[in-house]
């Protein structure tokens, strides 16, 4: 055990060494938006990381290797603890501003909620999973450089801290690629663990940039697009204005977001081979033709529903590229387009919002459609969270195979379909298993954090509202039905916290690492 | 010394993809979104900016084009 906690702490100081660049690449944006008083709160909170990550990495430098079990302690571990060193800029900002150090501006109310080391971590710990759940409750009045925090620190979690210090820390047979499986992502690239992550690095980067521009074009300002750009990419979601998405009202936006947070759906692996020319992946990719297919079918089921219920009949015009639409064109118009936003934000768990009536005319039905997206997901590999897709094709067709072996002879050869994959008896058990214990495991822990949130908040909110919100806490989604602020109660944050970190890990991770640390105790013999 | 040998550069294309093309549109667009941010909406970025959309989204048709 104590050989397990050397390498686990000479990796976790690696961590914190690659958290502590972060901070560091930041300072710019205190140089162009003139808060400079930001300087310091971002030099410690880079520096005390760096320290207690090079103590760590010197005090177990001849550690083994990490093994699967390492790497999944590592993973679990790491991310939350880089989620409290994440929360230190919040921190400090907020206490630069409440003492007028350095001659910070006054404090405004949102930026005051950071005061609370809770509502601190909350606000980081919901970037880094790439969540986008907030305690600030306007945006808009954050300093620039905690907007910029946000969300760097959703971009940085949307491909993930871990892949972040294997591309960049690691050594070829360093045990990297037992680190990278544990973050949910097991489909490869290339043979070497470290180019893998690399070109996924390459890939995201590439994207971001398309995606700043596209946002810019369609008229955005270019400080929003940037910002924007990298948490819809991440399907982070958090935004740097009040009202998300709906501040701008302008269609040609929220179209322009769309096939940004789809890329972020899709499995990077695909990307690359797209970006190689393969084109044939969009559709003989099984996860990727499910992603068009279900985003595509819920998408249409929720146009038609929040259009036969005429949520948005008392639209009078609508201005889209020089046409105006009135009546029931402008009525149709609106559906589709507040309809399929929300649909594909909440299933590549971004989070973003236009739609502002979603929890006030909404019918069920419509709330409903929404939250199966965001508890689907979308492909494994990608950035998104949920159960994903992939497990929901393992499920439905499994259960398939097993009825309709129920029809054949004993001796009858058989062979499961799963993608360009032929599974025999033996794998299709294994691969149906591993997506039942997950789902499982999502629906037991979904279950246990609405019941304490039940415990916990006001009394209006009702189930369909708990259920919303924590479905959208461990989705990784971030949609609200207006539970999350700071005034929440503690447990209430706690109990988000955890279901955060858990759905972020696809829970096994957590459940490793929480063993092994009551095993240690002598709690759990 | 061929430029693309220069310290940085190597680095930039280490950490990098193994397309030189898609290493070329990373650098241009970081420039793009300079320039915007500092020029503001000029026609002429405007232009180049919706240039450049394209060309990154059509990039992997020209690849499956020029496959063997």
């Amino acid at each position: 055990m104590q050989e397990s906690s050397a390498t686990i702490g000479r990796d976790l100081g690696r961590i914190f060494q690659a958290f502590s660049v972060m901070p560091l690449l930041s300072l710019p944006v205190t140089l162009v938006w003139h808060e400079l008083y930001a300087v310091p709160a971002l030099l410690v909170s880079a520096v005390l990381p760096l320290g207690i990550g090079t103590a760590l990495t010197r005090r177990f430098a001849g550690a083994a290797e990490p093994g699967k079990l390492h790497g999944m302690m590592i993973a679990a571990s790491g991310w939350f603890l880089v989620a409290i060193f994440g929360a230190l800029p919040f921190l400090l900002v907020a206490w630069t501003q409440r003492f007028a150090l350095f001659g910070a501006p006054l404090l405004s109310e949102t930026t005051a909620a950071h005061l609370s080391a809770l509502n601190a971590v909350f606000e980081s710990l919901s970037g880094f999973t790439g969540t986008g759940l907030t305690m600030s409750v306007n945006e808009s009045e954050l300093p620039h450089v905690l907007q910029w925090w946000r969300s760097f620190i959703e971009w940085i979690g949307g491909v993930g801290v871990i892949v972040l210090t294997t591309a960049i820390l690691a050594r070829p047979g360093s045990g990297s690629l037992t680190l990278y499986e544990s973050e949910a992502r097991s489909e490869k690239i290339h043979p070497s663990i470290v180019s893998t992550v690399r070109t996924i690095w390459w890939i995201f980067l590439l994207f971001t940039v398309f995606s700043i521009l596209v946002l810019w074009l369609a008229g955005m300002p270019m400080w929003d697009a940037i910002n924007h750009a990298m948490t819809g990419l991440a399907t982070g979601g958090f935004s740097i204005t009040d009202g998300s998405i709906a501040t701008y009202d302008s269609p040609l936006i929220d179209f322009a977001l769309l096939p940004i947070m789809v890329l972020g759906s899709i499995a990077f692996p695909v990307h690359y081979l797209v970006l190689r020319g393969d084109l044939s992946q969009l559709y003989e990719d099984l996860q990727t033709r499910w992603v068009f297919g279900f985003f595509g079918l819920l998408s249409a089921f929720l146009v038609a529903i929040i259009y036969s219920q005429g949520v948005y009949q008392s639209t009078e015009t609508v201005t889209f590229l020089g046409t105006t639409l009135t009546g029931n064109a402008a009525a149709l118009f609106q559906s589709v387009r507040y309809g399929v936003f929300q649909f594909v934000s909440a299933a590549s768990c971004t989070g973003f919002q236009t739609a502002n009536s979603l929890g006030t005319q909404w019918s069920m039905a419509a709330q409903v459609t929404v939250a199966i997206g965001m508890v689907v997901g979308a492909a494994a590999g990608s950035t998104v969270g949920g159960i994903k897709l992939v497990r929901l094709a393992t499920l439905t067709k499994g259960t398939a195979y097993r009825i309709r072996n129920v029809f054949l002879p004993q001796t009858a050869v058989t062979h499961f379909d799963l993608g360009n994959r032929k599974l025999d008896d033996q794998e299709a058990a294994r691969e149906f298993e591993e997506a039942a214990i997950i789902t499982f495991l999502w629906f037991i822990f979904l279950a246990v954090g609405a019941f304490v949130l039940m415990l916990t908040v006001d009394s209006s909110f009702t189930l369909p509202n708990v259920l919303f919100e924590i479905a959208s806490a461990q989705g990784n989604v971030g949609l609200s039905a207006g539970i999350t602020g700071p005034e929440m109660p503690t447990p209430a944050k706690v109990t988000f916290l955890f279901n955060m970190w858990i759905g972020r890990l696809e829970i096994i991770p957590v459940l490793v690492l929480l063993r092994g640390l009551l095993y240690r105790e002598g709690v759990f013999q | 010394m061929s430029l693309r040998n220069w310290p940085v550069i190597r680095q930039f294309r280490e950490f990098g993809g193994d397309d030189s093309i898609v290493d070329a549109l990373i650098v241009v667009g970081l420039a793009l979104v300079a320039a915007g941010a500092t020029l503001g909406r000029h026609p002429a970025i405007l232009g180049a900016a919706a240039l450049y959309v394209v060309a990154v989204a059509t990039y992997p048709v020209y690849r499956w084009v020029r496959r063997p």
